[in-house]
C-alpha cells in the first residue's frame, strides 16, 4: 500500500446525516438502508461525529485509491481553522464541478453541514432557488472559500459575501488533516480494523504475562543453577564425609578388635589372679593372734601358779600337759570362761581346751 | 465482540489507561500464580541429596563408639580389680630363700637358737606352699617375742602349730609349724 494520503472528490460521495449513537457497523447498515443501496459490500463509509450527529459519506469501493488514507473532500477543511490558515470562525467551502455545486459549512473546526445543488447558468435564479444566501446566513458563515475563482464566486462577491480563494491546494490540506481527523473519517479501514482495542488489550495482557513469566522463569532458572552448583558441592562434601566415616569405621573396628583382645587377656589375667587369691584365701590364713592367745594362757597359768611340762597350740585348740596332779586339778578347777574343756586325761594330767571366740 | 469493541472504543483516554493498568496487573498476578503453581515446582531443585549411606555409616560408627566406651569401662573395671588383686598377690612374691633368711634373722634378733628347719613344698596352680618345721630353743620371753615377730613380719606366715616343752632346765623347746605362700610368676 502506498504511503500516500488521497482525497475523494465530491462527485464520488454520497452524503447522509444521522442523529444518535451507533457502532460503525450499525451506522453503515442504517446509512445503506436509507440510501436504498442494494450492494452494500461495494460501498465504504467515512464519517465524522459532531456532538450527536454523524456526518456520513459513502463511496464506492472501486473509487477508493490504493493508499494509506483517503478522506472525503468535505472533511479536509477542518485543518484550516486548526492550523490558523483562516482568520474567521465560521466559514463555508464552495466548489463548482461540472453541473453541481457543493457547499461545506464549518463552525470553527466543527463540520456542520454539506449541501449539494444542481448548477444553473442563471446565477440569480440559482441563488434564490437554492437559498444559498439564507444558508450562509443560517450557518453564520463569515467567509466563503474556494480553490478557484468562478462566476458563482463573482456573483456572491457582488452580493456582498466575503470570498477567498485558497492558496493551499487540496493535497496540502489533506496532509494537514491526517493528524486532525480520526480513523472514522478515513475510507481506508483495514489497518485499524485488523487491530481492535480488545485485541490490543489481549496483546497487552499476553505481553505482560509473558514478560513477567519470563522474568520469573529467568529468576527461577538462576536459582536453579545456583542450587544445582550447591548440590554438586554438597555431593562432593558428602562423598568426602562418607569416605571419612568409612575410614573412621575401619579404625573403630580395629580398635574394637584390639580392645576385645586386650579385654580377653586382662580378663584371663584377672581370672588367674582371682583364682590364685581365692586359693590363697581358702588355704592360707596368716594369723596374727597367736601371741595374744599364748599370753592369755600363760597369764591364766601364772595367776593360778600352774606348772606345765608342755603346751601345744593348734588353731584354736590348746593341749596342756601339767607337771603334777595338783596343778592338773587346780587347772580344771579354775578354768577360764573363754576356755572350753574338750577332753582331759587324768593319767597324763593333760587337758584339751578350745578357745571360745568372742 | 463488536459490541465490546464499541464499548471499549467509546472509553476516554483515562479509562483506557486504567483498563490497561488493570490488565497489566492481572497479567502480572497470573504470572506469579503460574510461577508458584508450576514453574516453581519445575525448577525446584533440591540442594540436599540423600545421605542414607552416610547416616548408616554414622550409625554404625556411633554403635561402635558406644561398644568401645562400654568395653573401655569394662576394661577399666577389670584393670582396677586386677590392680587390687595384684596388690594382694604382690605380698606373696617372696621366694623360699627370702623366707628362710627372714626366719633366721628374726630368730637371731631374739637370740634364740634354731636347731633344725625342714620344709615341704606343695605346688598347685602356680602357687607354691612351703611348710616349715622349726625346732628352736630359748627362754620364754625370747620365744614369745620370736612368735610375735613372725606374726608381725612383712613376710606373711600362717602359724599352724606352736608347741612348747620344758625339757631342759634352762631353755624351753619350741616346735613351730608354719606355712607360707609363693606365687610362681613375675608381676
Amino acid at each position: 500500500m502506498k504511503n500516500k494520503i488521497e482525497i475523494l472528490s465530491f462527485e464520488k460521495l454520497i452524503y447522509i446525516q444521522k442523529n444518535g449513537k451507533f457502532e460503525e457497523d450499525i451506522l453503515f447498515e442504517k446509512v445503506i438502508k436509507e440510501c436504498d443501496i442494494k450492494n452494500p459490500f461495494e460501498y465504504q463509509i467515512a464519517f465524522l461525529k459532531q456532538d450527536e450527529i454523524y456526518h456520513c459519506f459513502l463511496s464506492k469501493v472501486k473509487n477508493l485509491p490504493k493508499c494509506f488514507a483517503c478522506f472525503p473532500k468535505a472533511f479536509i477543511f477542518k485543518s484550516l481553522f486548526k492550523n490558523n490558515l483562516i482568520q474567521e470562525n465560521n466559514f463555508c467551502f464552495l466548489e463548482l464541478y461540472l453541473d453541481e455545486v457543493y457547499l461545506c459549512f464549518y463552525e470553527q473546526d466543527k463540520f456542520k453541514a454539506f449541501k449539494k445543488f444542481k448548477y444553473e447558468k442563471n446565477l440569480e435564479s440559482f441563488l434564490e432557488k437554492n437559498h444559498i444566501l439564507e444558508l450562509l446566513q443560517y450557518y453564520e458563515s463569515e467567509i466563503l472559500i474556494s480553490f478557484e475563482n468562478n462566476d458563482l464566486i463573482k456573483e456572491l462577491k457582488n452580493k456582498a459575501i466575503a470570498c477567498k480563494i485558497l492558496e493551499q491546494n487540496e493535497n496540502k490540506l489533506a496532509q494537514l488533516s491526517m493528524s486532525i481527523l480520526d480513523k472514522n473519517a478515513n475510507f481506508i479501514k483495514t489497518s485499524k480494523k485488523n487491530f481492535p482495542y480488545y485485541l490490543k488489550l489481549i496483546f497487552l495482557f499476553l505481553l505482560s504475562f509473558l514478560s513477567m513469566s519470563g522474568i520469573l522463569i529467568f529468576n527461577n532458572f538462576l536459582n536453579y543453577q545456583a542450587n544445582k552448583s550447591l548440590q554438586t558441592q554438597n555431593k562432593n562434601s558428602q562423598d568426602k564425609l562418607y569416605k571419612l566415616e568409612k575410614e573412621k569405621n575401619i579404625v573403630l573396628e580395629r580398635k574394637l578388635k584390639d580392645l576385645n583382645l586386650t579385654l580377653y587377656d586382662k580378663k584371663a589375667l584377672l581370672d588367674q589372679n582371682f583364682n590364685q587369691l581365692d586359693e590363697i584365701i581358702k588355704n592360707f590364713k596368716p594369723n596374727k593372734n597367736r601371741t595374744l592367745i599364748l599370753k592369755n594362757i600363760f597369764i591364766w597359768l601364772n595367776q593360778n601358779s600352774l606348772g606345765i611340762s608342755s603346751l601345744k597350740l593348734k588353731d584354736y585348740n590348746i593341749i596342756i600337759q601339767f607337771n603334777n596332779q595338783e596343778n592338773y586339778l587346780n587347772a580344771l578347777k579354775n578354768l577360764k570362761t573363754e576356755f572350753k574343756l574338750i577332753s582331759k586325761n587324768d593319767v597324763l594330767y593333760q587337758i584339751i581346751l578350745e578357745l571360745t571366740h568372742g | 465482540m463488536d459490541k465490546l469493541e464499541f464499548v471499549l472504543e467509546n472509553f476516554n483516554l483515562r479509562e483506557k489507561f486504567l483498563i490497561a493498568i488493570i490488565i497489566v496487573l492481572l497479567a502480572i498476578f497470573l504470572a506469579f500464580k503460574v510461577e508458584s503453581l508450576f514453574i516453581n515446582s519445575f525448577f525446584n531443585h533440591n540442594i540436599f541429596i540423600h545421605d542414607i549411606d552416610i547416616k548408616k555409616e554414622q550409625s554404625i560408627n556411633q554403635n561402635l563408639e558406644q561398644k568401645l566406651q562400654i568395653l573401655n569401662q569394662k576394661l577399666q573395671q577389670i584393670q582396677n580389680k586386677t590392680l587390687i588383686y595384684e596388690q594382694y598377690l604382690s605380698l606373696f612374691q617372696k621366694k623360699y630363700d627370702q623366707y628362710l633368711k627372714n626366719i633366721q634373722t628374726l630368730a637371731s634378733n631374739n637370740k634364740i637358737e634354731i636347731e633344725n628347719i625342714t620344709q615341704t613344698k606343695i605346688q598347685k596352680n602356680n602357687i607354691n606352699r612351703y611348710d616349715f618345721f622349726i625346732k628352736t630353743y630359748g627362754n620364754f620371753n625370747a620365744l614369745l617375742s620370736f612368735i610375735k615377730d613372725l606374726e608381725n613380719s612383712n613376710f606373711y606366715y600362717q602359724i599352724n602349730t606352736i608347741e612348747m616343752q620344758n625339757l631342759r632346765s634352762l631353755k624351753l623347746e619350741l616346735n613351730l609349724e608354719i606355712s607360707t605362700i609363693h606365687i610362681n610368676k613375675e608381676i
